[in-house]
């Protein structure tokens, strides 16, 4: 196997100090992204996917935050350096798609400020080297007229345009990773399958490892080398993309398919309940209360990620060690 | 006898420059006719900015169209008196995408459904409780949960405390502009769940406006098609759904993301974007867009015209197959 592991995540904590305690934001996850792979993480809303995404670019450095575990990118480790080391990291070797594309930009600075002062802190270039580049990649992102494009402000485009700048201004100076935060999220259908289309072809040309962070499973589907489902902090299975949709292992993975639309008129299979509050997180099952398949060891169970077989992991008491199940039983 | 009918309402909006006193016409709904049955869903697709809110604001009556009519339950609703409107209001609920804005922060979530209920029937006390209860139930939440305020709830609940609003005065069409967008997968089917139940036992009709394709098939008995303020297609029979053939339909089809990696499609989508710009009176709306274009789109503007019974569509091409 030739494949190079770009960044390396393991055992990542993320939480965050609140009035009534702490907030296990993120619950020890462990992910590889591969050079010109995609792994694809998905979850809902609140488990923890976009405080995953900044923790490693270090955007969350405030107060009282607790980050820890390792984070490896050409051997260094993202979650210990200074800022200002961080910061040559930043856009060249891991850069980041945020969700929404107009607040992202500066509504004060043209779309040619942006690139060259993203290129500009990395390399050093005339002015007009990094117009050139910025052109090259406006064009390869699909956008025609690109040296008009780079006069206007962000406002003066469309939402879908804006994003393609994002995507471009990213993939700029060829990071070995890209942080895609819901890239389409607040995008229309049909620019979103324009999109995703997009960046499926940028990445072979550049060879980036892409995270994919959704919250829609289509994307995934559609996108995805390799997915990883969170839950509540926590990546409660890991596998090949056809290898999760063909057989899932964890409830909640399960239940998550079953409760997409899919061009039928059958009952939709929600889950009931809620996700459960993440403060003072105690390690155990966080899916317990919502599971329909629980068992009575179900409740003593620690969260952990067991291999199932070759490349699919999952983190459910079902799966996990038979002996050390029993252990846990009550007597 | 339908339910609502809509008849060649027309919006526009005008923009205008503060120093120079120029504006621009934006025409938001143009010459839309429509009508939902008794205990119907019509869904109605269409990018964002194509006009599907406004539409469905004109029907709930808080956008007055500048021609065309709104007739529901036999009634013009922009011509009648204000009692008569009053009347015809009770009849007709929205719930918004924004779950959160819908409802005052300040007072709990009771003060939020008793408002209708106070507006139009005179309950004593403890019978507003009792049938604030019994809505609350009826959405799936706990009876007790009337005196939480909104921050205490979670979004998908706080949609269903919207929907038992809507619900207080046994209406008979809800708009749902944009119900299940701005929810998350497994609450979305929750809330999927709960309309499309709530619609078989109270035998309620529905305007489903969404951007979301599979949900709307999910929830709909009949689909309508919106392009830049005009329906390009209508189909009365949901079971007909593959039959869609406006381009424009087509494209919001393919564009739907697979279920599952092995229908992934790899062939790329190039990219076209909806440009505002002041078009030509005489040409085809999806002329700038669409692949399979002829002499006539650039000087006739198709009208939506009869394909087969319960199918409309606007487009020349389309007409040519009929015809053969």
């Amino acid at each position: 196997m030739n494949e190079q592991v770009v960044l390396d995540v393991k055992d990542l904590h993320v939480s965050l100090p609140s009035m009534r305690g702490v907030v296990g934001a993120v619950n020890g996850i462990s992910m590889q992204i591969t050079e010109g792979k995609v792994l694809g993480l998905v979850g809902e809303s609140g488990c923890g996917k976009s405080i995953t995404c900044l923790s490693l670019l270090g955007l969350t450095k405030e107060e009282g935050w607790v980050i820890a575990g390792v984070a490896k990118i050409q051997g260094k480790n993202l979650l210990t350096l200074g800022p200002e080391e961080i910061r040559k990291i930043r856009g060249k070797e891991i850069a980041i798609i945020m969700q929404n594309p107009l607040t992202a930009f500066n509504p004060l600075m043209t779309i040619e400020q942006h690139f060259l002062e993203t290129i500009g802190s990395h390399l050093l270039l005339s002015k007009k080297e990094g117009r050139n580049l910025a052109g090259r990649y406006l064009e390869y992102t699909g956008l025609s007229q690109p040296s008009k494009l780079l006069k206007q402000y962000p406002f003066q485009l469309s939402g879908g345009m804006i994003q393609r700048v994002m995507i471009a201004i990213a993939l700029a100076l060829e990071p070995k990773v890209l942080i895609a935060d819901e890239p389409t999220t607040s995008l229309d259908v049909t620019v979103q399958r324009q999109i995703l289309c997009q960046l499926a072809r940028l990445k072979e040309k550049v060879r980036t490892g892409i995270l994919l962070v959704s919250h829609d499973l289509g994307v995934i589907a559609q996108m995805a080398d390799e997915v990883a489902v969170m839950y509540c902090g926590c990546i409660v299975e890991r596998a090949p993309v056809e290898r999760l949709f063909n057989q899932p292992l964890h409830p909640y993975t399960k239940a998550l398919m079953a409760s997409k639309p899919k061009m039928q008129k059958k009952t939709l299979q929600a889950i009931g309940g809620q996700a459960p509050s993440l403060l003072n997180f105690d390690g155990g099952c966080p899916f317990f209360e919502r599971c329909h398949e629980k068992s009575c060891c179900c409740s003593h169970y620690k969260q952990e990620l067991v291999q199932y077989d070759d490349k699919h992991w999952v983190g459910c008491a079902k799966f996990a060690v038979k002996q050390r199940m029993l252990y846990y039983e009550p007597a | 006898m339908s339910l609502l009918k809509v008849k060649q309402i027309s919006k526009t909006f005008k923009s205008k420059n503060f120093f120079t006193h120029k504006g621009r016409v934006v025409e938001a709904v143009k010459d839309i006719s429509l009508s939902i049955e008794e205990g119907m869903c019509l869904g109605l697709v269409g990018e964002s900015g194509c006009g599907k809110s406004t539409l469905g604001r004109i029907i709930l009556g808080l956008e007055p169209p500048q021609s065309g009519q709104v007739i529901f339950q036999g009634k013009d609703f922009y011509k009648t008196t204000r009692q008569e409107k009053m009347k015809l209001r009770k009849d007709l609920q929205a719930v918004f995408q924004d779950y959160n804005s819908a409802i005052n922060p300040k007072y709990p979530v009771k003060m939020a459904i008793s408002e209708p209920l106070r507006n139009y029937l005179s309950l004593s006390p403890s019978e507003e409780i009792k049938r604030i209860g019994e809505l609350l139930e009826l959405v799936g939440l706990n009876p007790q949960d009337m005196h939480k305020y909104a921050y205490q709830f979670s979004g998908g609940q706080l949609q269903r405390v919207n929907i038992a609003r809507a619900l207080a005065l046994n209406p008979k069409l809800i708009v749902l502009d944009e119900a299940v967008s701005s929810l998350d997968v497994s609450v979305q089917a929750q809330i999927l769940n709960l309309l499309a139940e709530l619609k078989r036992e109270l035998n309620l009709s529905y305007l489903f406006i969404s951007h979301d394709i599979e949900a709307v098939y999910y929830l709909a008995d009949a689909i309508a098609v919106m392009y830049q303020g005009k329906l390009v297609e209508i189909i009365n029979d949901i079971s007909l759904f593959d039959q869609l053939v406006h381009p424009y339909s087509n494209k919001l089809l393919t564009s739907v993301l697979p279920s599952h990696p092995r229908f992934r499609t790899d062939s790329c989508v190039e990219f076209d974007e909806l440009h505002a710009k002041p078009g030509n009176a005489n040409e085809c709306n999806y002329l700038d867009r669409c692949n399979c274009k002829e002499q006539l789109c650039f000087q006739v503007k198709p009208v939506l015209s009869k394909l087969t019974e319960g199918h409309l569509a606007a487009c020349h091409k389309l007409k040519e197959i009929n015809k053969a």
